[in-house]
């Protein structure tokens, strides 16, 4: 074909065809990515040195038996969840979510049920299973401190609140959860007695600390770096975080003492079209073996799977917010009763915030 | 190709608009019909209802994010212009080599991600960093000094990234000024720096208002700065925005909040707009 030189009425017809094209595009492309074959999984986590723990323990183990590639995506917000499954373009096959992220969902009708066929769960701990998901690893979100920031060992959230005696800024996560619990158990509440709580008074608590909150935290990575650069002298954070800190040498030390334990969960987003695949992935993971391999060896989380146990060493059970001694000292954050309520209090500390 | 339409395509106007579809299409495709979208999200529910903005005004945080809002895009455009001007001022008197070093350095600092310049605001301002071990160190303090996550350090780090939007007008306008103006002024007995507020000044006026109008129309929007540096209570409106979408899962009212935040952009405007008058700002090609 020579060179030849495009008339005007080819060249409208030509943008009126790249219009068209700009406007239907990204539906031709989502189909041709949706009718891909199952060479890949996507897989949503929490990122940092979780995720990192879930590549050598799962993602990598399971490129290598099946030959699928398994893409890792970070941040499971239920808001990128919703987006997903309402406009059925769903990107993520396996999430990695909290227990009241998982119940929100299920209101919002956003998860497959699990597929019991593929998923095994004759050794799987009870508080794990659920129809919609089923528990991974059991985590502690607890009162952390850096030992070089501070003179006094602080023993409880009494202490956290008290900053006469340890003074310095400090940093909670952002948002009601967990925060109004502590805050009451700071207050006295005994915490096998916090639920239902006493909204009121854990509100009036927080405003006694607000003034002494450097900085709110958003994601467990951004805990860690907070206590290790000194910003801040104790946090509320995750434990198994902290373990993966303390093992390359930064002076943290976790408060078992009030703390809060809770699952997260691996669950299906609803119309993935890779569901059997993402079923199988999860019973991959849930392998006593490889949980006992992610929990023993890289980050000091609560395995789901009874057997795991049989795999850890005795020394680093100590570690697991599942060890009996740990868990005595601990509350089981109450998802069911926060689910309901969840957003209502999520607004109210917005405002309490600003206030 | 018959005649007529090409008479027709080659009048100046139909040319024009031609070179203007592409962008046209790639406006309403990717502008016009998202905010339709939205606007229709904020309206109905799935029946049509006025809630969601009725919740705005009924519960005093909205107001109070708007007001927090409004402030810090306030002065934040306030700092930009008192750094802004000077730095124009000089740049515009500056030889021809050393003002475009500069401007390429200013657009240059345009390419630089969001969050990376944030992220070296934490740095400089956090708790034992930069600033704070340097005045422990120089013993301007003996306590640490707290200059992050507060008004200050979003300030700070909004006017350094807006500062490029403020500079680039002014310049523009001042460098338009004919430079025997003031030396006129300066014969006639005038000192520099009556001549500066009597005659550069005034004349420079188009290119600070362009510049006003740009930095605070941004800040109104502003996310990522705030979240990233700001405290409790720099809870700008994105921010709220961000938190209904992605916390609380109302969509519908952080629709809503949308559509305030694009009306209230648009009532500033047109205020500005009666008391400056944009019009003289096109005649001056700013």
């Amino acid at each position: 074909m020579g060179k030849k030189k495009i008339s005007r009425r080819e060249f409208l017809k030509g943008t009126a065809v790249a219009t068209a094209a700009a406007a239907v595009g990204p539906h031709i492309f989502v189909r041709k990515a949706t009718a891909a074959s199952n060479k890949k999984i996507v897989i949503c986590s929490y990122g940092g040195s979780y995720q990192a723990s879930q590549r050598k323990a799962f993602f990598e183990p399971f490129e290598k038996a099946t030959g699928i590639k398994v893409v890792e995506a970070t941040g499971p917000d239920l808001a990128k969840i919703k987006a997903q499954v309402t406009s059925g373009n769903v990107e993520w096959d396996v999430v990695d979510i909290e227990s009241r992220i998982m119940y929100t969902a299920i209101t919002e009708n956003l998860l497959e049920p699990i597929d019991t066929n593929i998923v095994k769960l004759n050794t799987i701990v009870k508080p794990a299973i659920h129809k919609y998901g089923i528990g991974n690893i059991a985590f502690t979100t607890a009162l952390t401190y850096n030992k070089k920031q501070l003179k006094k060992a602080p023993k409880n959230w009494a202490d956290f609140w008290d900053v006469k005696n340890f003074p310095g800024p400090r940093s909670l996560q952002d948002h009601a959860p967990f925060n109004l619990e502590f805050a009451l158990i700071a207050d006295g509440v005994n915490k096998d007695k916090l639920y239902p709580l006493d909204i009121d008074r854990a509100f009036k608590k927080m405003s006694q600390i607000k003034g002494n909150i450097d900085a709110w935290w958003e994601s467990g990575a951004q805990s860690i770096q907070q206590l290790t650069s000194g910003a801040v002298v104790m946090s509320s954070a995750w434990n198994g975080r902290v373990n993966v800190a303390q093992s390359k040498g930064v002076p943290l030390e976790i408060v078992w003492d009030g703390a809060a334990y809770d699952w997260d969960l691996w669950a299906v987003p609803k119309g993935t079209p890779r569901k059997e695949l993402a079923m199988k992935f999860i019973q991959f993971a849930l392998d006593a073996k490889r949980q006992a391999y992610q929990c023993g060896k890289l980050i000091a989380y609560g395995p789901s799977n009874k057997l795991a146990y049989n795999y850890i060493d005795k020394a680093r059970q100590k570690q697991l917010p599942t060890y009996p001694d740990n868990l005595a000292k601990q509350f089981s954050f109450n998802s069911k009763w926060w689910q309901p309520r969840l957003n209502k209090l999520n607004e109210k500390w917005a405002a309490w915030k600003i206030s | 190709m018959d005649k007529k339409l090409k008479n027709i395509l080659m009048h100046p106007t139909a040319k024009g608009m031609l070179l203007l579809t592409p962008a046209l299409v790639a406006l309403f495709v990717f502008f016009v019909i998202p905010i339709f979208r939205m606007f229709h999200l904020s309206l109905f529910d799935p029946h049509f209802t006025l809630k969601y903005y009725i919740a705005f005004f009924q519960r005093p945080v909205y107001i109070r994010v708007m007001w927090i809002t409004v402030k810090i895009s306030l002065i934040v455009t306030a700092v930009c212009l008192l750094v802004g001007y000077p730095f124009a001022l000089i740049l515009s008197r500056a030889g021809e080599k050393l003002s475009k070093v500069f401007l390429v350095c200013i657009v240059l600092s345009m390419c630089i991600s969001l969050l990376v310049r944030n992220f070296s605001w934490i740095i400089i301002l956090q708790r034992s960093g930069i600033v704070d071990s340097f005045l422990m160190k120089v013993g301007i303090t003996h306590r640490h000094v707290k200059l992050l996550h507060n008004l200050f350090s979003v300030v700070v780090g909004m006017a350094e990234i807006l500062l490029p939007y403020m500079i680039l007008p002014i310049f523009s306008v001042l460098k338009s000024i004919d430079p025997n103006l003031p030396k006129a002024a300066q014969t006639m007995g005038a000192r520099p720096v009556q001549a500066f507020w009597w005659v550069t000044f005034p004349l420079s006026l188009p290119g600070v208002y362009a510049g006003f109008l740009l930095v605070f129309i941004m800040s109104l929007g502003y996310f990522i700065t705030p979240a990233l540096l700001g405290g409790a209570k720099e809870m700008m409106i994105s921010n709220m925005i961000a938190f209904q979408v992605q916390t609380v899962l109302n969509w519908h009212f952080a629709a809503s909040l949308s559509m305030i935040l694009l009306v209230a952009t648009l009532v500033f405007y047109t205020i500005f707009n009666k008391v400056v008058g944009l019009e003289k700002l096109e005649d001056l090609g700013v």
